[in-house]
């Protein structure tokens, strides 16, 4: 599965994202938006490293790379490659 | 005594009263273990029910903090802590005065992400309360519910108070669950007061605990 259907997917169905339209726009932003809180940061955060054996390090949760889908697929892309 | 040598499965333990266990190190590849067992152990907790309000989610919510939290803080050298049955867990910050690296710590980094948390905004304030001398925190300890009332937690935490004891540091915690106060004083614990943010947040008792006078000198 794409990384970005893998992360929209993960916020429809586990943080219980509530949209009407049942589908993410890639470049909304989340946070703005209040669509996830702190401890959606957190299951996030869990779910890219098991689903992707990556390690975020602290100094990568920031908002730039949390904002959105879009920015969170290229996180993980970046991550992937430096492994 | 903390034994960090053992290695003992928790699938090998069976049915055991207190006194046959003890208390060692949590080995990192256990913190997913023990942050399920601090998320069952906080479930009735009143800031917990609070932080996170839906009960249907609530011990999952619970465990990924847990496990958010455990796996970050060993850089801040947090110190995590279990029974040899695997049934109560205790988190140890370090030693010091009111921690400026703390506020930057594990806890807060979602916060970085988002702009505002009442959570983490009001544990902020909590421990601005923390004295102002050389102490140790506890940051968390909890016991799985069947496991309460054999004395498993007060082995935890009395280990834990001996080991603080022997360095002259004393402890600082709190607590939001009044149910708890007993514990805590029965192991040597003054409550210091309660602290109310506003009415709509679980006020929490402040917690002291000093160390032993050393009559050896």
């Amino acid at each position: 599965m794409r990384i970005l259907e893998n992360l929209e997917k993960y916020l429809l169905t586990e943080i219980e994202v509530d949209l009407s339209n049942k589908s993410l726009d890639p470049n909304e932003d989340l946070l703005e938006q209040g669509i996830i809180d702190s401890l959606g940061i957190m299951k996030l955060v869990l779910f890219l490293e098991e689903s992707y054996g990556i390690q975020v390090d602290d100094q990568d949760i920031t908002p730039e790379n949390f904002q959105c889908l879009s920015s969170m697929v290229k996180y993980v892309e970046q991550q992937l490659q430096n492994k | 005594m903390h034994d960090e040598t053992s290695e003992r499965s928790p699938d090998n333990i069976i049915e055991q009263s207190a006194t046959a266990l003890s208390v060692e190190r949590v080995n990192p590849s256990e913190l997913n273990t023990v942050a399920k067992v601090l998320a069952a152990a906080y479930a009735e907790d009143p800031i917990h029910i609070w932080a996170m309000p839906k009960a249907d989610t609530r011990l999952d919510d619970a465990t990924a903090f847990f496990t958010f939290f455990l796996r970050r803080m060993r850089p801040y050298r947090w110190e995590v802590f279990t029974t040899t049955d695997r049934s109560a867990v205790a988190v140890m910050a370090p030693a010091g005065q009111r921690d400026r690296e703390y506020h930057n710590g594990p806890r807060y980094l979602p916060t970085l992400v988002r702009r505002i948390s009442l959570v983490a905004e009001y544990f902020k304030w909590i421990e601005t309360f923390r004295p102002d001398v050389h102490h140790q925190y506890l940051e968390f300890i909890g016991c799985l519910p069947k496991k309460r009332s054999q004395g498993i937690g007060s082995l935890l935490l009395g280990s834990l108070l001996e080991a603080a004891d022997r360095e002259g540091l004393p402890v600082w915690s709190w607590s939001s669950n009044p149910r708890n106060l007993t514990f805590y004083r029965r192991l040597g614990f003054e409550t210091k007061g309660e602290l109310r943010w506003n009415d709509d947040i679980p006020p929490v008792t402040t917690l002291w605990h000093p160390p032993a006078i050393d009559t050896s000198a």
